[in-house]
């Protein structure tokens, strides 16, 4: 699942680090995230909505196989 | 319940934990200590073995000693460890998001999973060898086997349920 998290994140000129520990993880999980090596649990994609301000849909982009 | 920190959405209470694990540190010290008493009771000829105690003297001081000091040293760094996340709120800040990161919680429980494929290959490679070696051992690690897969049987059956 491809998601935003770096593009919002340079939007709202913030590390990684801030972002992590805004969201509670460590900043390896937004490595992560952003390279979309791992996708983020429901409870995780509900901080990082709040955090950004948005909807998890415009966050995470869910493509069908 | 206990099982439920396995699954990676629960909530840690972190100092909980912590208090946990000082008193399991202890606990395991303490068994390093029986560990190495009992060496010293063997070595000074109050205790004895089932088996010509020609073969079984250095064996049994070296295995006895070595798990007791090794249990004693993980046991008390353990519990220094975890005394010093709560007393310390800087670390425990730290210690606390690495714990609870989902990730880092995901990845310990594949850990876990892909070890036990591992092992479970492993024991079917050591069956088949030892076969050819020793009836003994061919006999121990099928019953390690059968054990392993009851296990996880039932945790199959145990988590279907409550999941």
């Amino acid at each position: 699942m491809k998601n935003r998290i770096q593009e919002l994140r340079r939007e709202k000129k913030i590390r990684q680090e801030d972002l992590a520990e805004a969201v509670g993880v460590t900043r390896q999980t937004i490595i992560s995230l952003e390279n979309g090596k791992y996708n983020a649990s429901l409870v995780l994609a509900h901080k990082l909505a709040r955090y950004f301000d948005r909807q998890i849909e415009d966050i995470f982009l869910f493509e069908e196989e | 319940m206990w099982l439920n920190q396995l699954f990676t959405d629960e909530p840690v209470d972190f100092e909980r934990r912590c208090r946990t694990r000082i008193k399991v540190g202890m606990g395991i010290a303490f068994l390093g200590l029986l560990s190495l008493a009992v060496m010293v009771l063997f070595c000074s000829q109050k205790l004895t073995v089932l088996y010509p105690e020609s073969e079984g003297r250095d064996f049994f001081a070296t295995f006895y000693g070595s798990l007791g000091a090794g249990l004693m040293a993980g046991g008390i760094v353990s519990a220094i460890k975890n005394v010093r996340y709560l007393k310390d709120p800087a670390l425990k800040k730290r210690q606390k998001v690495a714990e609870t990161d989902e990730r880092n919680r995901l990845l310990g429980l594949r850990c876990w999973a892909y070890a036990g494929y591992t092992m479970f290959l492993l024991l079917y490679v050591g069956i088949l060898v030892s076969g050819f070696v020793s009836r003994t051992a061919a006999m121990v690690l099928l019953t390690v086997t059968g054990v392993y897969a009851l296990v996880l049987m039932l945790f199959r059956i145990f988590l279907n349920r409550v999941m």
